[in-house]
């Protein structure tokens, strides 16, 4: 197995830098131990595979460059399955292609980190320009039932520490992560603080008991984070039989089982639902005395958050609402900033594909709001003069 | 050629498949070969794709990995790179491989990874009923072609050897005594290895393409197999619908993960990101909270690194920078523009929206940018590339100063080298802005450029610094 000698660590300390999003979330990859990436040229993610193709080789770890993004998710599971911390990284385009082995990482339990940066779509759309219109991909990109833990990062301080995450939350939950950035996010510079690399939590795969003869790849029975089998690496001693079809706790194929099926889909749901608390990330700024709460993620929660600045130097009571994990949706953080809101405004670069969960989440609770879409559909970053009228207009 | 029964999973059996299928001869086959070289059943990962040909690794007790359709070749690479170590081979069906698959077959040869892929090659979709594959034979039956398939039946073997592939191999269900050694052979051999193994599916292609029994398709395989050795003497004519077996291609060549493992002895110590902690850099206070500065010129110009170069200068003067580009899809030549905000409180919106500042080095980027600065800003000229002509009336009557040097000419003419011009204009820029610290920009200047281009860019920074310093003061006496 490919791992780095641990050689002497000097005392290096934090480190203030000056990084792309695309370069922070590479850094951040190195920090979270990755040691295996796959990737496939595509505008606004390539300098995600150019920094580590020479960063991972650094670490003694595994870098490929396959033939398309079909082949670098399959890589990818496939690493992981053999032990790995493995990654990929591309655009919207690229996306669609990884979604048929996303889908096979999510019923196998496999875990792995995507970043998706977006970019404007469908097809080749924009390559350059920026959007958020793979807010549905992320959540329903794959087919199946199944829950997705998706993060965004509005700095470059945060896609790096939330890369980190990510991988952190795909070896705890088993389960295929998708970093959500987009082209703003990605080309953008910002001071970040690197933290030293002991300072840096990772978590690390639950793995069986040495020799476990009774070892089961997909018992979830007495385990330590609940509803997550261990995971014994391929190779290993346990030689389980791992596929894409519903199987029992055994791994066997079960494919006329109504009842396997249930328990099954049922525990992958509940294994992201259960764990909720420790999976959903959120922000919420100003909400006390908000009547009126913007919602905004990403790249966009920046001037939508200068649009809330203004306005409540002007005297406007407006709360703002930034959701850190898209999914699983922080759904009662939104209700709970939203206490006295009569009017929520949300703002994104796409036709509402969020908004359309916003209403969900109030609808669900029984609360009657009334849900402002403010939208950007030719890719223009949104200005907060035009997110500040609204709120005038609103509020 | 040894059986060792206990490789089965009998707990997984009955198999899937049918009567007369030649899966379960070449299953046994993989087993006597991986039995007589020894391995050792935690060292094998058996990977698989989609149909018949997949459910193969369920019956067998090696660590059994069935992927999705078409994409084993793309998974067993990332178990291969991470665990060289590791025999890895593969199971697959005619389609699986050759069809929707076929892309990742052509580049794990081209790469000569160390996989040993079984192709097992009945004609036909089998699982799904019978359609047509890449190997079925022209004007044959199936569900899809019920006129007679038009297409011609791809060589899968000629395909692997063309991409690179190290071992290739033939053979079919009925030469039961000769797979084990061809699979062992392709164990062996350090590099991709492809074995295609002929196997009859009576259900889905003999049913509809007058085979009475399966055995009738055993018998054809038998009758039409002619070994390489004697192949080497036949004619096209002759060879026309006989299955040539045997070791079709066996040449050494340094196989991939050997050579990334070499690589990866011959890379040195991690990369150390830069720490930009801020140092003492003595500067004139900021006029406003939000500072902003455009680049503006051509792809080509620097001006992306002039900006990174400018955020970073501010960052050691202890403040924060964001720093945003725009390009177009060329990589020289189109229009480009980098931007920086600079507060000592947090940035939220990281756009330009109105310059403070705007340096202008294409005509092009003057007409488009100059009415946007900020009433009291300045702009930047260079005076070699751009003619500001009749706009500098109106900017003057905006607010705005206008600053020209001939920044090109002097990068080119005196220094000796154009790409010292965006240098020359951070030396301007800091000459001109009290709040940039001279020696912060110089520090960033430098250990931006790798050391044989320090003396010229800083005597070029210099210049341009002391040359915007002298404008300043001009403009303050005027």
């Amino acid at each position: 197995m490919r791992t780095a000698k641990k050689g002497k660590k000097a005392k290096k300390g934090k480190k203030i830098c000056f990084l792309q999003g695309n370069e922070a979330c590479a850094e951040g990859a190195i920090a979270a131990g990755a040691n295996f990436f796959a990737g496939y040229p595509i505008t606004p993610a390539t300098e995600i595979a150019e920094v580590l193709s020479r960063r991972i080789p650094q670490q003694k770890g595994c870098f490929i460059q396959m033939e398309d993004e079909l082949a670098c998710m399959g890589a990818v599971v496939g690493a992981s399955l053999a032990g790995a911390r493995a990654m990929t990284a591309t655009s919207g385009p690229g996306f669609t292609l990884l979604q048929e082995n996303i889908g096979y990482a999510m019923i196998s339990e496999i875990p792995c980190v995507i970043v998706a940066v977006q970019r404007g779509g469908p097809s080749t759309g924009l390559p350059t320009l920026s959007s958020q219109s793979d807010v549905m991909q992320s959540r329903w990109g794959t087919h199946g039932d199944h829950p997705s833990i998706v993060y965004c990062p509005n700095s470059v301080s945060e896609s790096f520490h939330l890369t980190v995450r990510c991988f952190n939350m795909a070896e705890k939950y088993r389960t295929p992560v998708t970093l959500l950035t987009d082209a703003i996010m990605g080309h953008m510079r910002e001071r970040v603080e690197i933290p030293e690399p002991g300072d840096i939590e990772l978590y690390r795969r639950v793995q069986p008991r040495p020799g476990q003869g009774d070892y089961r790849p997909y018992d979830a029975a007495g385990a330590p984070v609940k509803g997550v089998p261990p995971m014994a690496n391929i190779g290993d001693g346990y030689r389980h039989y791992i596929s894409g079809c519903v199987h029992d706790e055994t791994g066997s194929p079960k494919m006329s089982s109504h009842a396997v099926a249930r328990r099954l889909a049922g525990r992958l749901r509940d294994k992201i639902s259960r764990n909720r608390d420790d999976i959903v990330m959120s922000e919420s700024l100003h909400a006390e005395d908000a009547d009126t709460l913007l919602i905004a993620y990403g790249s966009v929660a920046r001037p939508a958050y200068e649009a809330v600045l203004r306005a409540r130097r002007a005297g406007k009571h407006v709360g703002f609402f930034r959701p850190i994990s898209l999914w699983p949706s922080p759904d009662k953080e939104i209700l709970a900033a939203a206490e006295k809101v009569k009017t929520v405004v949300v703002v994104e670069m796409n036709c509402g594909q969020y908004a359309g969960e916003v209403c969900r989440i109030f609808g669900e609770a029984g609360r009657a709001v009334r849900v402002v879409k403010l939208n950007e559909i030719g890719s223009e970053f949104i200005h907060p003069d035009r997110i500040h009228s609204v709120i005038q207009e609103v509020c | 050629m040894a059986f060792d029964k206990s490789l089965l999973r009998t707990a997984e059996f009955p198999t899937i498949w049918c009567p007369g299928c030649g899966h379960g001869i070449i299953t046994q086959a993989a087993i006597r070969a991986c039995n007589d070289m020894g391995l050792a059943r935690d060292d094998v990962y058996a990977v698989s794709g989609i149909g018949c040909s997949a459910r193969t690794p369920a019956y067998i007790d090696f660590n059994s990995i069935q992927t999705t359709h078409g994409r084993a070749i793309a998974f067993a690479t990332g178990m291969k790179m991470f665990r060289p170590e590791k025999h890895v081979f593969l199971l697959l069906g005619d389609g699986d491989c050759a069809s929707i698959g076929g892309n990742h077959l052509i580049h794990a040869c081209r790469r000569n990874i160390d996989l040993t892929v079984l192709v097992l090659n009945n004609f036909i979709y089998g699982m799904t009923g019978g359609q047509v594959s890449p190997t079925t034979p022209h004007n044959s039956r199936t569900t899809t072609t019920m006129y007679g398939n038009l297409d011609e039946p791809l060589d899968i073997c000629g395909i692997a050897m063309a991409a690179g592939a190290t071992f290739v191999a033939r053979s079919t269900a009925y030469h039961a005594q000769q797979l084990p050694g061809l699979i062992e052979q392709g164990f062996r051999n350090r590099g991709m290895s492809l074995i295609e193994i002929l196997s009859p599916c009576p259900t889905g292609f003999g049913n509809r393409n007058n085979y009475r029994t399966p055995a009738d398709m055993y018998d054809e395989l038998r009758d039409n197999a002619v070994p390489v050795e004697k192949a080497k003497n036949m004619s096209e004519k002759e060879l026309e619908g006989r299955i040539v077996t045997g070791v079709l291609k066996n040449a050494g060549r340094e196989e991939y993960v050997d050579r990334y493992s070499a690589m990866l002895k011959n890379i040195g110590a991690p990369d150390e990101l830069s720490d930009l902690a801020s140092g003492n850099y003595p500067a004139e206070p900021m006029r406003s909270e939000r500072f902003e500065c455009r680049l503006s010129g051509s792809g080509g110009q620097g001006l992306i690194l002039a900006g990174i170069i400018f955020s970073e200068a501010m960052i050691r003067q202890g403040k924060n920078a964001v720093h945003t580009q725009s390009y177009g899809p060329e990589a020289r030549g189109g229009a480009s523009r980098s931007e920086v905000v600079v507060s000592a409180e947090r940035i939220d919106f990281p756009e330009v929206s109105a310059p403070d500042i705007l340096l202008a080095m294409t005509q092009d980027a003057f007409d488009r940018f100059s009415a946007g600065v900020r009433k009291g800003g300045a702009i930047l000229i260079d005076s070699t590339l751009v003619n500001p002509g009749p706009a500098a009336a109106r900017i003057s009557s905006d607010g705005a100063r206008c600053f020209e040097y001939p920044i090109s000419d002097y990068a080119k003419n005196t220094l000796g080298d154009i790409r010292t011009a965006n240098i020359v204009a951070l030396g301007l820029l800091s000459g001109l802005n009290g709040f940039i610290s001279r020696d912060a920009m110089l520090d960033s200047v430098l250990s931006r450029l790798p050391a044989r281009a320090h003396d010229l860019n800083k005597t070029g920074f210099e210049h341009g610094f002391n040359e915007g310093r002298a404008m300043l003061a001009a403009d303050k006496g005027g």
